[in-house]
């Protein structure tokens, strides 16, 4: 045994192109695939793929009863446990399944985007101060709790209604949830479809940003593309502070999906399901077990913006440490709240037939265009705002739902830079090298918890987002607005 | 080292290798453990039972790994070492030796949100067992 397998798997030389951004897995590339696959990506980032088992996963989502379509791919597409991370699926909900694994272990994974009125010229002199008080307002987790500990009754209310629990507590106020898919609460949550160790997981962690790829940075704009998007969001142009945060739903979700994946992956013989990989079990949507994980995720999600609610409340309050001001003084309201790590049951077209669906995506943002029903009023005409950090070294992008996402890929685009080098290997290239050191020569002060944690984070780890997002673009699936740079890191 | 980690993209992989399954499942811990916190900063200076069960073997190991991952989060319990006492290809039962998370003297690694069942692998070999792990961080 030893090694995974990486050798080149003959996907890559499998596929179609269709267009300059279209790439077509045909659906007689493996037996049992019910659906081709579809890969969002240009030339350059398709060869990073050689060497992993992305696209093989691509295969291997095709597989899922009741899949319609494609199975997708977003450009920052790479390899996962069971679907790839960037990938898309929908199955209809009359006939279809639902899959945990699909959703991921960081259930409602999101990023969140905090405007200011700040000025990079404002900020600048107080910057190591701003960064060490938000290190320690926004803890990372182990061996260092939230400063809210859930009861039972508290913790039943986070999971039945989210963001607004939050709010109700003091940690924001209503105008932040009218900014957040879904307005910071999914519809549907039961806690009685939820165990007691998710319940133990979460206990302390409301408030905590988790370690991994999560972070908290403090960025300044860089470019604007779109000045009618931007004005919408509060953009004012280059210069501008704003502040971006990724993290989800911590051991609570984590907990919710191991416990679903362990009891779905030994009923499937029920459903005379077969797979090609055990981590993608999954239930019929309408089955008990389906209805269940769906009702326990929902709980999930709603922990996830409950916990994201509390780090802007803490992320406003280090400002007003620092700057000695109240933070409507400061301008910090909310851009947006977008998830990146969910199944969501939507309205689809369908051969010209609106149908439901049950939409999974794994690493994909929902980016929803100009028009859609479901976007808040101020957003209506200028698209769902689409938040897709890069790596602490270079920049991110905001972006909003483009023209084609709906048609091309059930309304979602890619979640951020993608990662091109294991953190073995990150670690390995980096070896020797003061990382904090060099981003503060580059003006980005960084906190982290130590050297591992920067080196696996590293701008070396990542492909470059402005390519991942230029193939987005290229798609259809979205439109650019701004480019933000990044100022100061915190990392769990 | 009866353990060691494999590229992966996203996460990180270990494999664990073992004389018996007793030991493969010890190893296989002890590798888990050393990701969450450095082994070498924890005294072994209380212990815990561990016990796991599963419909099989590669299961087990899963249920085995996550657990270990439960009580560190929850309990804040620190492993340095791992004796199996009992051990099928559905139950295990061994005592976890280690002690509290002291955030002053304890290096905290990764946090793992779970442990998949992607690419899992637990097999025989002339030498014994090996498994395969993939753990989601």
């Amino acid at each position: 045994m030893g090694d995974l397998p990486s050798t080149p798997t003959g996907a890559t030389r499998a596929l179609v192109r269709i267009d300059a951004q279209t790439w077509e897995l045909p659906v007689t590339y493996r037996e049992g695939m019910r659906v081709p696959g579809r890969v969002f990506i240009g030339e350059r980032l398709l060869r990073d793929l050689e060497d992993d088992q992305a696209l093989e996963q691509v295969a291997n989502v095709a597989f899922l009863p009741g899949i319609v379509g494609y199975s997708l791919a977003m450009p920052d597409i790479h390899w996962g446990y069971g679907f790839p991370i960037g990938g898309v699926a929908a199955t209809r909900v009359t006939d279809g399944v639902v899959s945990p694994g699909g959703v991921g272990f960081d259930i409602n994974c999101g990023v969140r985007l905090v405007r200011t009125s700040l000025s990079e010229e404002d900020v600048r002199p107080r910057l190591s101060d701003l960064v060490a008080k938000l290190y320690r307002n926004v803890p990372s987790g182990i061996g260092s709790e939230g400063m809210i500990r859930l009861s039972g009754r508290d913790a039943d209310d986070v999971m039945r209604t989210g963001a607004r629990w939050a709010v109700n507590r003091g940690y924001g106020v209503a105008e932040d949830l009218e900014v957040t898919e879904e307005q910071g609460c999914m519809e549907g949550a039961d806690p009685s479809a939820v165990g007691e160790r998710p319940r133990k997981r979460g206990a302390e962690q409301i408030g905590t940003l988790g370690s991994g790829n999560h972070f908290l940075e403090v960025e300044a704009v860089d470019e604007v593309f779109d000045a009618a998007a931007a004005v919408a969001m509060g953009i004012t142009g280059p210069g501008q502070v704003v502040v971006m945060f990724h993290c989800g739903s911590r051991g609570f979700g984590h907990q919710i999906c191991e416990d679903y994946v362990r009891l779905i992956s030994g009923i499937l013989h029920r459903y005379r399901i077969s797979l090609p990989d055990r981590q993608l079990a999954c239930a019929p949507i309408e089955s008990p077990e389906g209805r269940d994980y769906l009702e326990a995720m929902r709980c999930a999600a709603n922990f996830a913006w409950a916990n994201r609610q509390a780090i802007l409340h803490a992320t406003r309050q280090s400002f007003e440490q620092v700057f000695r001001s109240a933070w409507r003084n400061l301008g910090m309201h909310q851009v947006y709240d977008v998830s990146h790590n969910m199944a969501k049951i939507e309205k689809h077209d369908v051969d010209g037939q609106a149908t439901l669906l049950c939409v999974h995506r794994k690493g994909a943002t929902r980016a929803f265009p100009p028009g859609h029903p479901d976007l808040p009023e101020r957003y209506r005409t200028i698209g769902q705002p689409v938040l897709i950090p890069g790596d602490m070294g270079r920049y991110s992008y905001v972006c909003v739902g483009g023209p084609d996402a709906l048609r091309k890929s059930w309304g979602s685009a890619c979640h951020g830079a993608g990662r091109v080098q294991s953190r073995a290997a990150a670690k390995r290239t980096l070896q020797g090298r003061d990382i904090r050191a060099e981003l503060a020569e580059r003006g980005i002060v960084a906190m982290a918890r130590g050297w591992a944690s920067l080196a696996e984070e590293a701008t070396e780890a990542y492909k470059d987002v402005e390519e991942v997002v230029d193939v987005c673009v290229g798609a259809g699936l979205v439109r650019k607005v701004a480019r933000l740079r990044p100022m100061g890191v915190v990392k769990g | 080292m009866p353990y060691r980690y494999l590229e992966h993209t996203a996460d990180a992989g270990l494999t664990a290798t073992g004389g018996t399954l007793a030991e493969l499942f010890a190893s296989a811990a002890e590798g888990l453990a050393a990701l969450l916190c450095d082994t070498a900063t924890v005294q072994p200076r209380e212990s815990v039972e561990i016990t796991a069960s599963a419909p099989d073997v590669e299961t087990l190991i899963v249920a085995w790994l996550s657990e270990i991952n439960y009580r560190f989060e929850v309990e804040h319990f620190a492993f340095r070492s791992f004796d199996v006492h009992e051990i099928s290809h559905t139950k295990v039962v061994a005592t976890g030796l280690g002690e509290r998370i002291d955030p002053a003297r304890h290096v905290i690694g990764a946090q793992v949100k779970a442990v998949t069942y992607h690419q899992l692998k637990v097999k025989r070999t002339p030498g014994g067992w090996s498994a395969r792990v993939i753990v989601d961080i």
